[in-house]
């Protein structure tokens, strides 16, 4: 009898355990990607100490570098761990690893006087760092941060010349080239004048500053002198405390998020891939909005229920199955070649051949996911619609109400929490796809934002950075498998940050529109 | 005017209910019949002990008129009931009051005979009996015409009253004739007198049954108007 | 015949009506969904300014009929009218009409509670907004004499712009058809406006029916016949899509003509 009623419990609750056990998979699976993504992103700020790394060469030779330690069992073959270090010398573009097996390391000392300079050109150094000179007296090695701020501080502000007075001109000068105004002209002369003056000054100040300079001592054992003009920041990590680490960690993270991306995408910030997705899903959610908006309410009030309005409704959901990149491919050669080509045609003709809007940019990606996330929006919209009570329509219409004031006053607003959902679920398909964009305009690096203070402001034809686009890139093309591919998590771990935060502000605008307009299923 | 149909209602309870009132006031009126005949075998035997039975059964009608009350208006409360249902109920409270009226008229009859103050004159009492037998028949009649809810014959023993009157007047010039010769009896006469205005009440009492009937049936108040212009209603109805 | 008492009684009789006391003049409608015949050659003289109640049992046309005189059958697409309705010596269903004044003119109330989700204030100046008013103290006057009319002023004047959805479904439905009176109309459609209620709610709005009559004509369908007994002037019987019987509520409910509607009303199966 009780064994009868515990089996008949079982078969009840087999498919419930069963359930619950693949739910707890998937969770714990979810659980796992944001974990990795946390951590190994996370990685990329915590401040590694640098080390003096001795080692034995294959030859046998005493070798000595200064490194990080990226991981202490990259591979292990037969028992014998290897070592990772990463290396990072003047002149060489990017960072070098050293896969050392661990009985080859002799010694690995954390000297307080290692430092990691950060400079101006992208590049990153790790060495000795033994004074600091204005060119004849040494200066004591306290002064190094307010130096440096002096320094840098001066370095704006002589590119801040550059780029303004200078560069004025320089343009004037040109125009009078181009104008043909005679070498003798006077205005001509005075900016001549004007522009060797500056030129001078700035000549001498850029000296001055060169006088200052790092004494540091590279691992080969080679002294350097090393302009702090150069230097952009430095980090004695070897000397900090944990509470200082932490503020390097947040000011890591800082960096990442508002600098610009520095030797080929592997250090530095992600500011303009940022910066650009967002752009361009804003971008996507204005112009979907309405297009799916104006499409579902004209398939849900307007179409007559006959079959050509099934077809077209099958259409659409089955358009929500087509792969991404077919809409790559489409947005390239409908977009960018023909629309874009036939603008540049009619209105940008004085800049042909090259093109304005006949490239990929960021309108055509912005389009292009646009097209794509349609069917979220309007099958959602939709099925908003549909919800609106029938008994609100017959109440507008007895009031004398047109259709078209009925669905403006009474029957959008109150589907609003619906369109909200298919703009949300457009949204979270949109900053997600990388496929179509590396078509249509998204690019490993672009110069400028789609955005900036010059007019007008928006500049659709621009290309634009993606983190997407960034994180694919990195996968694929780095070389390096330590820094790079830190970097690669914490894009990640942004891109995940980006869609979250989207979608939390759409869902938090929808909670506000479903609290004003109280979904009627409380009244059936 | 359709014919009423009393159990056609969705609601079989209520069928129930209005069956059972109006085979209640049946009931009552059956009693009434025979309260009315026992009184007049009384009074031709002239049998003491049957009517002071009258006059202890007239107790239970006065119940069951009240009786017959509380279930109108439990009904009308309950059932709200519409269209003939109403008038059925209406017609049942105000036929059962007038039914009640004829117990009370047989029990003056009755009173007159446990008195003994029999009339001394074979006349007036055997005219008596024969008023006292056409007003049992006109009694059956009506309650007849209630049972199968039929107009027409309400109306025929509507117009029939008409005699009842006429015996009465006789019965009366009869009995003035005769109080004349013999007026040291006065005092009994009087109770002859009422004994006899009963007897005629009750005929009025079936009229006013039989109005009720109509009103139920047709649907209209044909009280308190001449034979003439009840004719016409009844003929405009049809 | 003299009076003696003043007793409630009908002062008008349909069969001579004045062609100003007629608010809506029904003449041969009928009414087809798409192969279906709803209303069958309907003749009726709906009088103005009482209440005249449509009764029938479910799927009698009789919400159809209603629906008739604002025309909101239009919504219904293989819908399709025959013969003329009048209101106010106008056929509402000449080609030439305009929808939108008509159903202005003839405000509507449905059987479910139906306020926008949106303020009180808000769903009152609906209409009027629409119509295209937009001076605030118009607009102010109107609420507060819409409220008052149905009695609902004391109760939310405090709360105006509150969502309309806080209040209980009787006061809903007292505000629906405040929402239909702003806009000052000559006729009150109420279709089963009772039957999402309870009782009590159910004899407020009885009560105002009552009181609405005063300036409105009132044609209202329900359900319940005791409801059109009480709150009607006459009443019209439809059964199947005919008009069965159309005649002053006392003499329906007391001694109908017909055999069908003596048995709908006795609550017989015929």
């Amino acid at each position: 009898m009780f064994k009868r009623l515990l089996i008949s419990r079982q078969k009840e609750g087999l498919p419930i355990v069963g359930g619950a056990a693949l739910v707890a998979i998937i969770l714990l699976l979810l659980c796992g990607m944001v974990g990795i993504m946390l951590v190994k992103g996370m990685q990329h700020f915590w401040p590694t100490p640098l080390y003096e790394v001795s080692y034995k060469d294959e030859l046998g030779e005493q070798q000595q570098i200064y490194a990080t330690l990226l991981s202490r069992d990259f591979t292990t073959t037969g028992g014998q761990k290897r070592w990772l270090f990463n290396q990072a010398r003047l002149y060489q573009f990017s960072d070098q690893q050293h896969l050392l097996e661990e009985e080859q390391i002799l010694s690995m000392r954390p000297l307080p006087e290692l430092i990691d300079i950060q400079l101006r050109s992208g590049n990153r150094l790790f060495a000795r760092l033994v004074g600091l000179n204005d060119g004849k007296t040494p200066l004591p090695l306290a002064q190094l941060p307010t130096q440096l701020e002096m320094v840098s501080g001066e370095v704006a502000a002589i590119s801040d010349l550059e780029r303004g007075r200078l560069a004025a001109i320089h343009q004037q000068i040109a125009q009078y080239n181009r104008r043909d105004v005679e070498d003798e002209a006077p205005a001509r002369v005075k900016l001549e004048q004007e522009f060797a003056t500056l030129m001078a000054a700035l000549e001498a100040r850029r000296q001055t500053l060169s006088q200052l300079r790092l004494l540091l001592v590279f691992d080969s054992g080679e002294h350097h002198q090393l302009p702090l003009a150069d230097v952009e920041k430095y980090l004695q990590i070897n000397q900090q405390g944990e509470l200082q680490k932490f503020a390097t960690f947040m000011s890591h993270i800082w960096e990442f998020v508002s600098d610009t991306p520095k030797r080929a995408n592997s250090a530095g910030g992600v500011f303009p891939a940022l910066f650009g997705t967002v752009v361009m899903v804003l971008l996507m959610t204005v112009i979907v909005t309405p297009l799916g908006v104006m499409a579902a309410i004209y398939l849900n009030e307007y179409a007559p229920s006959n079959s050509v309005t099934s077809l077209i409704r099958i259409g659409v959901n089955n358009l929500a199955g087509v792969p991404s990149i077919v809409y790559g491919v489409f947005g390239l050669g409908f977009f960018v070649y023909q629309v874009g080509g036939n603008i540049d045609k009619l209105f940008f003709s004085e800049h042909l051949p090259a093109p304005t809007f006949g490239a990929p940019g960021i309108f055509w990606a912005a389009l292009t996911m646009a097209m794509l996330t349609l069917p979220v929006v309007i099958v959602a919209t939709e099925e908003g619609l549909r919800r609106v009570p029938n008994s609100l329509r017959q109440g507008s219409y007895a009031l004398g109400a047109t259709q078209f004031e009925t669905l403006w006053r009474t029957v959008i607003p109150i589907a609003s929490p619906g369109i909200m959902t298919g703009v949300i679920l457009a949204i979270a398909r949109g900053a997600g796809e990388v496929a179509p964009l590396l078509l249509v305009g998204a690019v490993k690096f672009a110069p400028t934002l789609p955005v900036d203070m010059e007019f007008p402001y928006l500049h659709l034809d621009r290309q634009f950075m993606h983190l997407g686009v960034l994180i694919y890139d990195g996968a694929f093309h780095s070389n390096s498998i330590g820094h790079g591919s830190s970097m690669m998590f914490a894009s990640c771990l942004l891109l995940l940050l980006v869609v979250l935060s989207l979608n939390i502000i759409a869902v938090v605008v929808r909670a506000k529109l479903r609290r004003q307009y109280q979904s009627m299923a409380g009244q059936g | 005017m359709q014919p009423i149909k009393l159990n056609t209602h969705i609601s079989g309870r209520f069928n129930q209910e209005l069956e059972n009132l109006r085979n209640s006031v049946l009931t009552m009126g059956g009693v009434v019949e025979q309260q009315l005949c026992d009184a007049i075998s009384a009074l031709r035997d002239n049998n003491r002990a049957l009517a002071e039975k009258v006059m202890l059964n007239d107790l239970m009608v006065n119940n069951m008129e009240v009786q017959i009350d509380e279930e109108c208006t439990r009904i009308i409360a309950k059932r709200h009931p519409a269209a003939s249902d109403l008038r059925l109920v209406l017609a049942i409270n105000k036929a059962t009051v007038d039914i009640e009226r004829i117990g009370d008229d047989v029990e003056r009859i009755a009173k007159l005979i446990v008195k003994g103050n029999l009339p001394v004159s074979e006349d007036i009492k055997n005219g008596m009996i024969a008023t006292g037998n056409h007003v049992m028949e006109m009694l059956r009649q009506t309650l007849n015409a209630f049972a199968r809810l039929d107009a027409d014959a309400a109306l025929a023993i509507h117009i029939g009253d008409q005699e009842i009157d006429e015996q009465y007047k006789q019965l009366l010039t009869q009995a003035v004739a005769e109080m004349q010769q013999e007026p040291e009896a006065l005092p009994q006469w009087l109770d002859i007198l009422w004994a006899m205005r009963a007897l005629e009440r009750v005929g009025d009492r079936c009229k006013h049954v039989c109005e009720y009937i109509i009103y139920l049936v047709k649907g209209k108040d044909v009280r308190h108007i001449s034979r003439q212009a009840m004719q016409e209603k009844m003929q405009e109805l049809r | 015949m003299f009076e003696y008492f003043e007793l409630a009684r009908q002062g008008l009789e349909l069969d001579n009506l004045q062609d100003e006391q007629v608010a809506i003049d029904v003449r041969e409608l009928s009414l087809t969904f798409g192969a279906k015949r709803a209303l069958h050659h309907i003749s009726m003289k709906i009088p103005k300014r009482q209440v005249t109640a449509l009764i029938g049992p479910s799927g009698c046309g009789k919400s159809t009929l209603l629906s008739c005189f604002n025309r909101l059958n239009d919504l219904i697409p293989e819908c399709r009218v025959e013969g003329e309705v009048h209101i106010n010596g106008r056929n509402i269903y000449h080609r030439r009409e305009d929808v939108a004044l008509l159903r202005r003119q003839v405000g509507m109330v449905f059987q479910k509670p139906n306020p926008f989700p949106m303020s009180i204030y808000e769903n009152l100046v609906y209409g009027l907004k629409i119509q295209g008013v937009k001076d605030r103290r118009t607009l102010d006057n109107a609420v507060e004499q819409a409220l008052k009319d149905v009695a609902l002023w004391r109760e939310v004047k405090d709360r105006l712009f509150e969502s309309a959805l806080t209040l209980s479904g009787g006061q809903q439905q007292r505000l629906v058809i405040a929402r239909a009176i702003a806009l000052q109309p000559e006729i009150l459609l109420l279709d089963e406006p009772t039957s999402a209620l309870d009782p009590i709610s159910t004899l407020t709005i009885e009560e105002l029916i009552t009181q609405l009559k005063e300036k409105y004509t009132v044609l209202i369908v329900t359900h319940n016949m005791q409801q059109a007994a009480r709150v009607s002037d006459f009443t019209a019987f439809l059964h199947q899509g005919h008009l069965i019987e159309y005649s002053d509520t006392d003499r329906l409910f007391t001694r109908p003509k017909e055999q069908q509607t003596e048995e709908y009303i006795t609550g017989r199966y015929g």
